[in-house]
């Protein structure tokens, strides 16, 4: 266990791993005691999450259309191993 | 008349629901619509005759984006007309932009952009940025998975990450400025 502080400079190399979960838990802990007493390093991790969830946004409501899911169950059915 | 429909096989139980994901992957990937579209066909079809080969029971999911993207790399990336490679100069510019948070108070950038705008900015990655944004962070696909799915070490798929976010970033920030939704820095 691991119960040092983290500076900015740790903190913020951290966070990318931090944002993606990927952390150990303890340092999951350090980062998130880090930003819940840093308003410097919690701009940068607002700004990085509504970053993240416009990604989300702009990209993940796109669907397979219909029709080529259709054309691809069809084209299933008739394949045969080669 | 026709007859009941088939029963389902098992193949169309774990494959079938990542069509989806297989689509805005191969979208990313090839930039335009009728290419994606015949790319998540081709997956399919070359899942299902080496579906012998995939072990039940693990993750389809991984299996599927790894068919697919080595279908791309043989048989679509040439046809495209983006650079494959990175340009090393530039990723590094946007890099350090490490002032980014400061120019945006409120937060409110990223929320006023369009998605069109935004996934233009997607498309406009090298494609070695593009892949790792879209399996990390439209798929939420974790490191590990990724680095299995590219074929690369986990530290590449990190550093790759970093610079991708950070490009993409510098990008829409620029877009926001011309926008008049942001001022530009002080230093800018």
């Amino acid at each position: 266990m691991n119960d040092s502080r983290l500076d900015c400079a740790e903190a913020l190399a951290l966070l990318q791993d931090y944002l993606k979960d990927e952390l150990t838990p303890d340092n999951q802990r350090r980062v998130a005691g880090h930003l819940a007493a840093c308003g410097h390093c919690l701009e940068h991790e607002h700004f990085e999450r509504n970053f993240l969830a416009a990604i989300q946004r702009a990209a993940k409501g796109i669907r397979c259309p219909d029709e080529v899911a259709a054309r691809i169950r069809q084209a299933l059915r008739s394949d045969t191993p080669d | 008349m026709s007859s009941a429909p088939p029963a389902e096989t098992a193949f169309e139980r774990d494959v079938l629901p990542h069509m989806d994901l297989m689509y805005r992957v191969a979208l990313r990937l090839t930039g335009e619509a009728a290419a994606a579209e015949d790319l998540v066909q081709d997956t399919v079809l070359k899942a299902f005759r080496a579906w012998d080969s995939f072990r039940q029971g693990t993750n389809a999911r991984g299996w599927l984006l790894t068919i697919l993207r080595n279908s791309f790399i043989n048989d679509y990336r040439r046809r495209r007309r983006a650079p494959a490679l990175v340009d090393l100069d530039v990723a590094e510019q946007h890099a350090r932009l490490d002032d980014q948070p400061g120019q945006d108070p409120e937060g409110e950038f990223f929320h006023s952009l369009v998605d069109d705008r935004i996934l233009a900015a997607i498309d406009g990655l090298p494609e070695e940025f593009r892949e790792v944004v879209v399996l990390s962070d439209v798929e939420g696909l974790g490191y590990a998975q990724i680095a299995e799915t590219l074929g690369v070490p986990v530290g590449t798929v990190k550093s790759r990450l970093f610079r991708a976010r950070k490009q993409l970033q510098g990008t829409l920030l620029e877009y926001a400025i011309e926008a008049g939704i942001v001022r530009p820095g002080k230093d800018a």
